[in-house]
């Protein structure tokens, strides 16, 4: 425990507090009724969101391979976690949720897991946009194969109506949610900082210097993408469970390219914090854009563009430097100093 | 960078917060609003996909309804009552679909249109069970997507058209060698495609092939159409949107010469989707459907003048399942002898459960024909048979 | 046997398109090494050009054609110039998400001026009659032969216009090593500029093709083909040209025949499966350079 404590550093001890301020907020408006019924219904996708965004930044950030099927391993433990759920709910109609849906995210993260690996396999010989080719092509295939599985419920979808009760849908998963959520991110960044984390990001940076430092490369290729497949499944498990129904359309290539703009935007690499804010934002922007009906989706896409081009052009990388918190900070030190400077002199001139 | 991008994301976090704080007051409201002449407004509430692939549905819906609408307030149908359309986009999205209905309930809505697709409104209707707010989808045809107490619809029943369907075809002596022709990734399609398939078993027709295609591949129908004629189908049974049903035809043109094609209610639209250019293609096709905007039937006629004056097109099934839904809301309020002052007395619970009980008991006549509903929430209506000939739609009658 | 040409043939039509689309993304990759995935909606965009110029303003078919290659043509750069030029030397990934943006937008705007409902191409003027081959059953539309020979043309004119051309010889030149270009004195911001033109007039192009083969378009036509060439530039190499031609009909005709010969509901399954199996033997495409690692 103290070992694992003092691999905390001040940043990720930030995201964590950032992670449990949100959830707090999230359980204080749903528990006071204060909660708009807007922003009740958007509470779990935010938290299914944040994991995803996390656990793909693990694989884009960390391990720095680029991937475009992430929904596919969200569906596969969708699928597999719900399938679970409604079998137990089934045969056991008494069983309590606290029982199920753990063992549902558990199994579903663990099949996730595999084809994590699975798809981790070619990764060892494919690279860059090849890669992200492969694991496209992964989810048109996973995508293809469920619809067509009779058992899964086909085109029609997969009916998880039975598993959670209706009334107050949000404040039943929440607390599920935010465990997995919250633990998920422990996790995560636990690993980013340890020597394995250290060893991925070695990878990621040269991977032939890695190799030459004794790291087993493809032992930590495949790895990755097993854990990050493992994070995803949890959250297709929470998918599953706030949805009724399944439906394998729509883990689809727009909803792999949706996390990856979290994970882009929120800013690659080991710090979690800018995936967390950037996947509670892109979740709330659709939404806050709907009084502007027919013109939302119109002023999201500009809206993107525009955030992306102020973030990351060259040209502006000048008024960035004076918008950050850095330079605020130094210039107001700057500012302080110099009073401090002028009171001395003052005072040393009434003497 | 990465620190002004948290500070930029932080300050949009805390001040979507704000907005959902500030939108979160409506629960004291009253549960009506007026407008300006005073009049009780009832709040319809919509949702359906707007944007994305399935935005053309929605958008008929969406304007149907509106007629519907524009026509009670106009008429002053209900003495100080008046009606405002909602309607918010799913992007064909469950998951959207539900944040959308959040939206609308804190925009003080009365009734709900449910959702367009069969799989968002499954969503809005588990969600719509703990209010108990009347539900009434126009358009969402799956089984059990309106599993609750609360929700009903005004289309078919997927089922319903597959059994018919095969029913007109045994009876009309239409064909013997049937060929199946769908999008599998569609449960509309698939569940008419899996009912029409067990009755045609019963009836002793012959399936000679099935062929199916998917989203991602409903451009290119060549194998298929091959496949079909390689089989000797003598009737395609299609029951597939008019979007994609004009591609194939475009594409079988030539090919399936003597072949019958047949399709049900999502066909309709094919003549106006074929247009001029392609007019040749969809001759003869014949199509089991309850309502079609060339048809003399007074409402539809007016519904058909009022929409083509106000939007420029032909309104589809999906439009006219818009309109009969709103008539549908306006009768279950007459139904209940509600007056302005009553309803300015009444509890959301109170109207809720009015509304729903009312809806068992009205009879209808909309651009879809009589319905009447039953309390699983199904509608009963019959379908004519329909025959596109020399660009309009004709009752069949089959040729000597 | 009938089957099979028949299968071929459709199979080649629609790699045509494929390939079309494919060199857009190829050559742009080659040049600015981006991911440039608003191409595909490039192609819906000359779509409705082509119709907005013949079915609404009633001008003549080949009008229609010019005008949709000199909108795109514009519009490739216009593109390049507001939403990619500034992220130059920015990390590809953050120009992908701008890419998408601007896709989204495209399709947007689109919805906006169109609406949802899909449209039917006005393409009667390119009614071509149909060639029956003998008494063997093989009837290859005129579509598919217009096609066919347009991209072939196409391809010709580029390979030629590449190799032969002062700016061809440019483009090569910024693709192998921007900056040494760059000290060679060529104009680089240009040459990408003209690179966009080229890809998003080829995806004109590809829109006439794609509207005559299937008549109907919407505002999200574009996306499916648009990432189908994308996995076909892939697999023939990303960056290189006779690759993504290869690429195109590869996809195009592996698709046909998978969906003739095994099943039509897993087509898609089997195609990227056969991409998976093929970039695992060779992880740079079919003629993709390998490149060395170096520490």
């Amino acid at each position: 425990m103290k070992k694992f404590l003092s691999r905390i550093n001040r940043r990720d001890a930030l995201t964590l507090l950032v992670l449990v301020g949100i959830f707090a907020f999230f359980f204080i408006m749903l528990e006071t009724g204060a909660a708009s019924n807007q922003f009740k219904n958007m509470i779990i996708p935010m938290s299914y969101y944040i994991l995803l965004a996390i656990s793909l930044n693990l694989m884009v950030g960390v391990l720095g391979e680029l991937s475009l099927g992430h929904a596919g391993f969200m569906s596969v433990g969708a699928y597999t976690g719900c399938f679970l759920s409604v079998m137990l709910v089934e045969k056991f109609p008494e069983l309590p949720m606290y029982v199920y849906l753990p063992v549902a995210m558990l199994c579903g993260g663990l099949m996730a897991a595999l084809f994590g690996v699975l798809i981790g396999i070619p990764a060892l010989r494919v690279k860059g946009d090849y890669l992200a080719i492969v694991t496209l092509a992964f989810c048109e295939i996973i995508k293809t194969v469920i619809i067509n599985l009779e058992f899964l419920g086909g085109a029609i979808g997969f009916d998880t109506d039975s598993i959670v009760p209706d009334r107050n849908k949000a404040l039943t998963l929440l607390p599920y949610a935010a465990f997995a959520v919250i633990v998920s991110a422990i996790l995560i960044m636990n690993l980013v900082r340890s020597k394995h984390g250290r060893a991925i990001m070695a990878v990621r940076d040269n991977r032939i210097a890695a190799e030459a430092c004794g790291i087993n490369v493809n032992f930590y290729k495949v790895a990755v993408f097993g854990i990050a497949a493992f994070f995803a499944g949890i959250a297709g498990v929470l998918y599953g469970h706030n949805d009724v129904l399944l439906k394998s359309a729509n883990f689809d290539f727009n909803m792999s390219i949706e996390i990856l703009v979290m994970v882009v935007l929120g800013g690659m690499g080991s710090n979690m914090l800018g995936s967390v804010i950037a996947a509670v934002v892109m979740t709330a922007l659709p939404e806050m854009l709907r009084d502007f009906s027919d013109y939302r989706m119109l002023i999201y896409s500009v809206m993107l563009i525009v955030i992306m081009l102020f973030t990351s052009a060259p040209a502006l990388a000048g008024i960035r430097e004076r918008l950050s918190l850095g330079f605020i900070k130094e210039s107001l030190q700057k500012k302080m100093a110099k009073k401090a400077e002028k009171k001395k002199a003052g005072k040393e001139e009434e003497k | 960078m990465k620190k002004l991008l948290s500070i930029l994301l932080a300050v949009m976090m805390v001040a979507s917060c704000a907005v959902a704080f500030a939108s979160c007051n409506g629960g004291s409201k009253a549960l009506f609003e007026k407008d300006p002449e005073g009049n009780v407004v009832i709040k319809i509430g919509g949702i359906g996909p707007l944007t994305g692939d399935y935005a053309s549905y929605g958008n008929s819906v969406k304007n149907g309804a509106q007629i519907a609408v524009d026509q009670l307030n106009e008429s002053n149908a209900l003495e100080g009552i008046s009606f405002e359309l909602l309607f918010e986009d799913s992007e064909g999205d469950g998951t959207k679909a539900v944040t959308a209905f959040g939206k609308l309930q804190d925009s003080g809505m009365n009734v709900s249109l449910g959702g367009v697709l069969s799989g968002e409104t499954k969503n809005i209707v588990a969600t719509a069970a703990e209010s108990g707010i009347l539900v009434l989808t126009p358009s969402a045809s799956a089984k059990d997507a309106i599993n609750k107490d609360n929700a009903f619809r005004v289309c078919f029943n997927d089922p319903q058209q597959g059994l018919y369907a095969a029913e007109v075809i045994k009876e009309k002596n239409l064909a013997t060698k049937i060929a199946l022709f769908y999008d599998n990734g569609n449960d509309y399609c698939k569940g008419n495609a899996d009912t029409f398939k067990q009755k045609a078993g019963e009836l002793g027709l012959e399936i000679v092939t099935e062929q199916t295609y998917t989203e991602s591949t409903n451009t290119d129908f060549s194998t298929q159409i091959t496949a079909i004629k390689e089989n000797g189908a003598e009737l395609v049974f299609m029951p597939i949107y008019y979007s994609d049903a004009a591609k194939f035809l475009r594409q079988a043109a030539g090919t399936l010469e003597n072949t019958v094609f047949f399709g049900v209610d999502g066909l309709d639209g094919l003549i106006g989707e074929c247009g001029t250019e392609h007019a040749a293609d969809c001759e003869d096709v014949i199509l089991l459907t309850p309502y079609f905007a060339d048809s003399v039937d007074p409402v539809v006629k007016t519904f058909v003048e009022a929409y083509e004056e106000k939007f420029g097109a032909t309104p589809d099934q999906f439009a006219a399942d818009g309109y009969d839904a709103v008539l549908a809301i306006a009768k279950a309020i007459e139904q209940n002898g509600f007056t302005a002052e009553a309803l300015e007395e009444i509890t959301a619970e109170d109207f809720n459960k009015k509304m729903v009980g009312a809806m068992t008991q009205i009879t209808v006549t909309g651009a879809t024909g009589v319905m009447t509903w039953t309390a699983d929430g199904e509608t009963d209506k019959d379908p004519s048979v329909l025959q596109i000939k020399g660009g309009q739609y004709v009752e069949y009658k089959k040729e000597q | 046997m009938t089957l099979l040409i028949q299968t071929l043939i459709q199979g080649i039509s629609l790699g045509s398109i494929y390939a079309l689309i494919a060199l857009g993304y190829t050559m742009v990759y080659g040049i600015a090494k981006m991911l440039n995935f608003a191409h595909g909606d490039i192609i819906m965009v000359g779509a409705y050009t082509i119709y907005s110029t013949i079915a609404l303003a009633h001008f003549p078919g080949w009008l229609g054609v010019l005008s949709a290659v000199v909108f795109c043509g514009v519009l490739g750069v216009v593109i390049e110039f507001l939403a990619y030029k500034p992220l130059r030397g920015a990390p590809s990934l953050n120009v992908l998400i701008t890419a998408i943006g601007v896709s989204y937008l495209l399709q947007n705007i689109a919805l906006l001026i169109f609406e949802g409902k899909q449209k039917a191409m006005p393409l009667g003027d390119f009614d071509f009659p149909d060639l029956k081959v003998g008494n063997t059953g093989i009837t290859v539309t005129g579509e598919v032969i217009f096609t066919i020979t347009l991209t072939v043309v196409l391809m010709i004119a580029l390979t030629l216009f590449i190799n032969k051309t002062k700016m061809g010889k440019a483009m090569r030149a910024v693709s192998e090593d921007k900056d040494a270009a760059r000290l060679m004195g060529i104009n680089v911001n240009r040459t990408i500029s003209v690179t966009f033109a080229i890809g998003s007039i080829l995806a004109a192009f590809a829109s006439l093709c794609y509207g005559m083969s299937y008549a109907y378009i919407k505002p999200t036509t574009g996306s499916m083909p648009g990432i189908k060439a994308f996995t076909a530039a892939v697999f023939g190499g990303i960056g290189s040209i006779p690759g993504a031609m290869l690429g195109g009909f590869v996809i195009g005709i592996l698709e046909k025949l998978s969906s003739a010969y095994i099943s039509t509901q897993f087509t898609d399954a089997i195609v990227f499966g056969v991409l998976i199996v093929m970039l695992v033997v060779r992880p740079t495409g079919l003629l993709g350079k390998k490149i060395r690692e170096k520490v």
